[in-house]
């Protein structure tokens, strides 16, 4: 009898495709579980590399000298860390830093992968480090993408600069990567990433056991007729659908063991290492089991609803209080992620839940199109009026689903977009197109730095002290030059005067566009013609035209790779770099969505295409013709689509434009909102065509006239 | 309502299955407006298959014509044609479960583009005649069979077609309610209609004036 029930289950017209879609449906959801815990391992892997190479704690009597220093590269800045080995016998036996088997030279550099890469292909990277030593191993790198070099400083030299750190070890202080470089906590990710996660997968499994589940119930009611017991045939049913969604689930599962081998998504802006986001098995078989427990789940559920009435559409609510209410909750949810903080969970929330707010507000809203149709005198408005005005609620949830998905993205791109773009132009520093280079390095490799107007300072260890002539200074400012004291000049931020001054000093306010970059400093006066003496080791602030400053700075690094070097008034480019990556969750989610969502939608229109099969025959029979009943089919998810997004397109315009000014940036314009949502209007349609072409290949048989005969 | 009267005829008209079995062939006959028509035979031999040929709806060899006309070869023609001239009754009903019964009553007068009152209230006329006025506003889902497929004879005489292709319209029937669906058929056929019946009902069967037999 067993074997009888499971032929049925799986045999037959009709059960090929609901049989291959809960397989992908199974897949799908797997593999997006195993991609969202593989995560978790990836960040878990990378904060013990951000540990353990990090310097830290300080100490006066440390064995490790360093000098961390963020070169700018294009849009984007990396790290060049200085280290030498302190020269005390104690410290004989301190471990390099990670990714290296020994200290390096003096002057050495060591790369990472993406690094040596660049420096055969990219001039700049060519220009600073024309010669590297060798490739940093994995141990002491996030990812082989990750822009990172060491160099080998001289311990003397180093010690005697002044500007060194000491500490005593690598991998003695703990680091915040994940919150640094994503601006949200592992938890929040990881929670963001399985909210998304687990209920589309109970969602998607709900909708496939639907597909099919009225066949299959005619089906267990006949077995009981033929003797089977109500509990047996119950289990016949759910292990049809459970067992179809654990077959995808360890096609999944198996599929994204291999691929992970070989690859790694980009999250974070780096491309870990091959692996990174592999699962134990232990994690694949957790992946498998939450996705059948889902599928268990979603078949209780359906079989519960479809009950009774084996031969209907479940239609949505169209209640229009419901409606309404849904539309309050899709505006108080937008105005309330416009108020939040764009970067805080509860914003985030906010965002999501004006999609749930859509799903009744389209429903409603369909109904009332479609009572209004119904009543035209225009025959095919008609039948797609009664059509509309009872909207099947998968439908209408997996529409609403796909434009909340497009939602996500579209503001996600945004963000993205905003972010990338606070990285200013260095011409647009300054009315007059110059920035001030700060260099930090050996005196004779600044020395031969060209005659920029320039403050030095000749003592490191008192970098608040620099020599310059007054023209040269208030050119720095970036004020007129008008005549200064003689003697010095305290540039004072206003009202921070120190207690003493050294003599001979005068206080005055920071003056010009770059006062701020000299604040609290002492500026001795120099007669116009003196030469200023570099110290061995020396501070330079140069104002240098914006279209030369990038090619001074490959030109110190190459000199002499452990020169430490910036911009001044430059919002640094690592700051939107990490906020970029931080954006990598919201994209994750919304391609997710947007993903998960269009195959819910072909899975639903499938199911009612099914379902619906037989009325659109009679339909025939009464003389509509194929276009028309084509028109009648494809009318209810395009309408469902259009209505959602054109509630959540203005949320996404109005988010967005909410983003734009909190960075006094202008908005996108509204037909890059736009643009995806319309795209989806074209994609919906071709989903439902496809959606209705596979019900009938399925069924098999031309405009049906017997539901029964069917099945 | 009921347009010109016409004879429905069939010439050379056969059918197979795409799988290949072939249901009948070489098949001739007229049945002739204000007459009823029956299409006898066992259980399997194609009675139902022939009345969706005859409507239209299967892909057939052959001809069919309503009349002096040609059923066109194209599906948009012959649907186009059945909705100007056939009413169909279907063997179990076949309402659509969206509409009310009223609305599936008026569904051909509305898809003719009759006004939304005129329709229903020729629905409401036919739902009356047939015993069931007082489940008009109802949904199928919450009807018997029997009155489902009073309201599917309704429906196809609603428009008073000059064609009526009735699949076992009494099958479901008791005594009670065959007596008002027969009288209405034969009313259709009193007023110039070409009604056609597959039917194993006898008494049904015994009012029509021409018996095609088919065999296998």
């Amino acid at each position: 009898m067993t074997l009888f029930g499971l032929a049925v289950r799986f045999g037959g017209r009709g059960r090929w495709l609901s049989g291959a879609a809960s397989v992908l449906v199974g897949a799908l959801s797997t593999v997006a579980l195993a991609t969202v815990m593989g995560l978790a391992g990836f960040l878990a892997g990378s904060e013990r590399v951000s540990d353990s190479r990090y310097p830290g704690p300080l100490s006066a009597e440390g064995c490790v000298l360093f000098n961390q220093v963020f070169d700018p590269y294009g849009s984007v800045a990396y790290e060049r860390l200085v280290v030498a080995r302190a020269e005390e016998d104690r410290c004989a036996t301190v471990a390099p830093p990670p990714g290296l088997n020994d200290w390096p030279a003096a002057g050495e550099v060591w790369a990472s992968p993406r690094m040596v890469e660049l420096a055969a292909s990219d001039q700049t990277m060519a220009a600073r480090f024309p010669s590297i030593a060798g490739v940093l191993g994995s141990e002491g790198l996030l990812a082989p993408n990750e822009l990172r070099v060491v160099v080998g400083g001289d311990p003397a030299v180093l010690e005697a600069g002044g500007f060194a750190g000491r500490f005593d070890r690598f991998g003695a202080a703990r680091t915040e990567w994940v919150e640094d470089t994503t601006r949200m906590s592992k938890s929040v990710i990881l929670a963001f990433g399985l909210g998304f996660v687990v209920p589309s997968t109970a969602v998607l499994v709900y909708l496939l056991v639907g597909l099919d589940l009225k066949a299959r119930l005619r089906e267990a009611r006949l077995l009981q007729l033929i003797g089977t017991s109500e509990s047996a045939s119950r289990a016949l049913l759910a292990s049809a659908a459970v067992s179809r969604a654990c077959l995808g689930a360890a096609a999944g599962a198996l599929g994204s063991w291999w691929w992970t081998g070989s690859h790694s998504p980009t999250f974070a802006g780096l491309r870990a290492y091959p692996g990174a986001f592999r699962l134990s098995l232990g994690g694949y078989v957790m992946c498998l089991a939450v996705v059948v427990a889902a599928a268990a789940v979603g078949m209780t559920l359906a079989v519960r609803r479809v009950g009774a009435q084996a031969r209907s559409v479940n239609v949505a609510s169209t209640s229009m209080l419901r409606g309404v209410a849904g539309l309050g909750l899709v505006v108080v949810a937008v105005a309330a992620a416009a108020v939040l903080d764009s970067g805080s969970l509860g914003a985030a929330i906010a965002r999501t839940l004006a999609i749930f707010g859509a799903i009744p507000f389209t429903a409603a809203l369909l109904a009332a199109i479609g009572r209004r149709l119904f009543v035209s005198r225009e025959p095919l408005a008609m039948v797609v009026g009664a059509r509309l005005r009872r909207p099947a609620s998968a439908v209408v949830i997996a529409g609403v689903a796909f434009a909340g998905g497009v939602y996500l993205l579209s503001i996600a791109s945004t963000t993205v977009d905003l972010a990338s773009t606070r990285v200013a132009p260095l011409d647009a520093l300054s009315s007059d197109g110059a920035v001030v280079v700060r260099l930090r390095g050996d005196g004779d490799v600044l020395a031969t730095i060209g005659s920029y107007p320039k403050l030095v300072a000749t003592e490191v260890a008192t970098t608040a002290e620099w020599y310059g002539t007054c023209v040269d200074l208030r050119r720095i400012q970036g004020a007129s030059p008008t005549p200064c004291p003689s003697g010095g000049l305290y540039i004072d931020p206003g009202g921070t005067l120190p207690e003493t001054l050294p003599p001979g000093v005068v206080a005055e306010q920071a003056r010009g566009t770059r006062g701020e970059s000299l604040w609290g400093s002492v500026i001795w006066i120099v007669p116009p013609g003196d030469t200023i003496a570099l110290a061995p080791r020396a501070i330079i602030l140069a104002l240098v035209d914006s279209s030369e400053a990038i090619p001074l700075i490959d030109a110190v690094i190459a000199a002499d790779p452990t020169t430490h070097v910036s911009i001044g008034s430059f919002e640094w480019i690592v700051g939107a770099s990490e906020g970029n990556a931080g954006l990598d969750v919201l994209r994750w989610a919304g391609l997710y969505s947007a993903v998960a969502a269009l195959i819910g939608l072909a899975v639903s229109l499938i199911t009612v295409a099914m379902e619906r099969h037989a009325q659109t025959g009679y339909l025939h029979v009464l003389g509509l013709r194929p276009d028309e009943l084509t028109t009648t089919d494809v009318a209810e998810p395009v309408a469902a689509y259009f209505i959602a997004a054109a509630t959540l397109g203005p949320a996404a315009m109005i988010l967005a434009a909410t983003l734009a000014s909190e960075r006094a940036e202008p908005a996108g314009s509204a037909f890059s909102i736009a643009a995806p949502f319309l795209v989806g209007v074209v994609i919906v349609l071709v989903v439902a065509l496809a959606a209705r072409a596979a019900a009938r290949f399925s069924l098999r048989r031309n405009p049906t006239l017997d539901d029964h005969g069917l099945r | 309502m009921l347009g010109r009267h016409m004879n429905l005829e069939a010439r050379g008209l056969g059918f197979s299955y795409a799988a290949g079995k072939e249901v009948f062939r070489d098949i001739d006959f007229v049945m002739r407006a204000g007459e009823v028509s029956a299409v006898s035979g066992r259980s399997g031999v194609g009675k139902s298959t022939l009345l969706m040929c005859l409507a239209g709806v299967f892909d057939y060899r052959g001809q069919v014509l309503y009349g002096d006309e040609l059923l066109p070869r194209s599906r948009s023609g012959r649907a186009a044609a059945r909705l100007a001239h056939v009413g169909f009754v279907f063997q179990r009903g076949e309402l659509l479960p969206d509409l009310s019964v009223i609305e599936n009553v008026a569904l051909p007068l509305r898809l003719q583009g009759v006004e939304v009152s005129a329709a229903v209230r020729a629905a409401a006329g036919w739902l009356d005649r047939l015993g069931l006025a007082e489940v008009s506003g109802s949904y199928p889902g919450e009807l018997s069979g029997g009155q489902a497929q009073r309201a599917s004879v309704a429906r196809a005489l609603a428009k008073e077609p000059a064609i009526v292709l009735a699949d076992e319209p009494t099958a479901f029937l008791d005594d009670e309610s065959r007596e008002p669906v027969a009288a209405a058929l034969l009313g259709a056929a009193d007023r110039g209609a070409c009604v056609v019946i597959a039917s194993h009902d006898q008494r049904l069967r015994s009012t029509a004036v021409n018996m095609l037999d088919l065999v296998g």
